[in-house]
């Protein structure tokens, strides 16, 4: 079976319990990591510490990296890419859960497809509970992938790539913007013409928050516009894609009555919604 | 032999591998460390910061940022990774009891456009990020030439290709593939190639044998023109080739069009299509005394296309 790391940022933000399923979820998969890279994101506190420890004393592919001090996802990411020795390379968050057989599942891909630089997978929306709320599907081919980039065609927290492949686009990009940490990065590969692909199953439970939407603020919104429009310039995107990718600026400029049944409508027509 | 090399896990390192594997101890240096057949062990850049790497006999220096086109953002990543990391190597080099080092630069480090032959001899004037970050290193390590019992080699090879490897040749191929006419076939250019066998041959020659320290020029010993690789890979996909004449003023206008219309052919791809390169092996031949090189450049080009077809 091919070895492979997964890679992980904490910060101070994150409940103790969400931070024990994620990785108990981890460590109980079907196949184990080699190697567990967790970048400790600035101090994180006692609560967490004692869940980090309680991990670390109990497997010893865990390995944590603290940071003294918060510098944000992308930065987080990027040193703890540098400390994963595998060729492969899974991220997770530390507040999803994945399902038992992902990383078995998504290993497979790889096998039958060498070439293969990066590949996610559809989600299950869970909420705070963890209750189902549910599926969440993007894009599945290369082509479909490209064509769909500017709608942010990767779930984050299900996609697995390989180290060299992402250090070729030039890895996370600390200047990316608010939020805007994975929808850059996409662009990037694509634009590299990295090989990548989607799995139609769901692999993942990915935790949404009640004020999830209040987060999608203005400057949030600005700085998807800017990212989505620049991306979509140098990926040679469709006209639909520069209307787009301005829509959730739109959206955050109405008063909070119209965005609700924005997002209503929106969930219609967006590809990640199933 | 103890053999140390870094960027072990690329293309290049992995064609390494493979023809030394028999007789010598391989230690690799890379970001990742997969367990590899034939490699001994694979240590990390922060090993050798904490000197936790064996003696070897020799270093081969593979690690490196490759050209990238698209990536014009990361000029400092360049620096980082092909002077920086070639700095930090060769200091250990000079510190260490090894008597060989053999650093992969680039023909690009020499010059960017080729006019006639390219030889070890010209003024280095590369463009970019990739050409500059190279010559920049190669300057540092000729810095500390002319020393006692140490064989200092830089190696400039013109496009490498061989089994599995992806890159231009890749693109081409599958535009060929999908039946496209060539278009571009009044351009009459010549390119040296370097079939990944003939690079292995090298570094076996310059690490068995007495060879000077200096720069060497790497490449097959006939240069193609891209309508002749053209009809190579239509003869490994069993095709016709369809090549057109069409006129050079149509065509550099298409690509103007084509470069305002974002269209696949710009006049940066065009001329990247039709320019020439060809660069001389002589010195490396002459210095491990042989009249060829081992691989003929339509041989090599086979054995590519055909891993492609897989």
């Amino acid at each position: 079976m091919k070895e492979f790391s997964v890679l992980m940022s904490l910060y101070y933000k994150e409940k103790a319990k969400y931070l024990n399923e994620a990785l108990n979820s981890v460590f109980t998969n079907t196949v184990q990591p080699t190697q567990v890279v967790l970048v400790l994101d600035g101090p994180i506190g006692d609560e967490l510490q004692s869940v980090v420890d309680k991990y670390c004393a109990q497997y010893s592919s865990l390995e944590v990296y603290p940071q003294e001090k918060n510098q944000g996802l992308s930065t987080a990411l990027n040193i703890g890419l540098e400390k994963c020795r595998c060729e492969l390379v899974f991220r997770m968050d530390t507040d999803d859960k994945c399902y038992p057989n992902r990383f078995e599942r998504m290993l497979s891909l790889y096998e039958e497809d060498p070439d293969l630089d990066l590949a996610g997978a559809w989600a299950t929306m869970i909420d705070e509970e963890g209750n189902v709320i549910k599926n969440m599907s993007v894009p599945i081919s290369q082509k479909e992938i490209y064509s769909k980039v500017w709608t942010c065609p990767f779930i984050h927290p299900t996609v697995s790539f390989k180290k060299i492949s992402l250090m070729k686009v030039g890895s996370y990009n600390p200047n990316s913007g608010p939020r805007q940490d994975d929808y850059e990065l996409w662009f990037r590969c694509v634009e590299n013409g990295l090989k990548c692909k989607n799995i139609s199953e769901p692999l993942l439970y990915y935790r949404f928050f009640k004020d999830s939407v209040a987060r999608n603020t203005v400057k949030v919104g600005w700085w998807r516009a800017k990212v989505g429009l620049k991306g979509s310039w140098r990926c040679k995107c469709p006209p639909i894609a520069f209307v787009g990718v301005c829509y959730p600026l739109f959206r955050a400029c109405m008063p909070s009555f119209i965005r609700e049944l924005m997002y209503k409508g929106s969930e219609k027509i967006n590809p990640r919604n199933k | 032999m103890k053999l140390l090399i870094t960027g072990v896990h690329g293309f290049v390192g992995i064609n390494l591998v493979q023809s030394f594997k028999d007789g010598n101890t391989i230690y690799g240096l890379d970001i990742i460390a997969p367990e590899k057949l034939g490699v001994a062990k694979t240590y990390s850049w922060d090993d050798l910061d904490n000197n936790l790497i064996p003696e070897v006999d020799a270093i081969i220096h593979l690690a490196g940022k490759a050209h990238d086109t698209k990536n014009q953002a990361a000029a400092d990543v360049y620096f980082k990774v092909n002077t920086d990391l070639t700095k930090k190597i060769f200091d250990y080099f000079l510190h260490s009891n090894a008597q060989k080092f053999v650093f992969f630069s680039t023909a690009k480090a020499a010059a960017d456009k080729v006019e006639g032959v390219l030889t070890e001899e010209v003024i280095p004037s590369p463009v970019g990020p990739y050409g500059e970050s190279k010559i920049a290193a190669e300057n540092y390590i000729l810095g500390h030439t002319g020393l006692e019992r140490k064989q200092i080699y830089i190696f400039r090879p013109c496009m490498i290709h061989g089994p599995g490897n992806k890159g231009n040749l890749n693109l081409l191929y599958n535009v060929v593939k999908k039946g496209i006419p060539w278009p571009l076939g009044a351009f009459e250019n010549k390119r040296t190639f370097t079939s990944i066998e003939n690079i292995c041959f090298a570094v076996n020659g310059v690490l068995t044998k007495d060879v000077p320290s200096g720069i060497y020029n790497m490449g097959d010993d006939e240069a193609l023109s891209t309508n002749e690789l053209i009809e190579e890979i239509c003869k490994s996909l069993g095709k016709k080739a369809h090549i057109w004449k069409l006129p050079k003023g149509l065509m550099n206008g298409v690509a103007k069009v084509g470069g305002a219309l974002h269209l696949p052919l710009d006049p940066e791809r065009l001329r990247k299509l039709t320019e020439n390169y060809v660069s001389s092996n002589a010195k490396i031949k002459a210095a491990l005394g042989i009249e060829k090189m081992p691989v003929d450049a339509r041989e090599g080009l086979k054995v590519t296309l055909e891993s492609f077809a897989k």
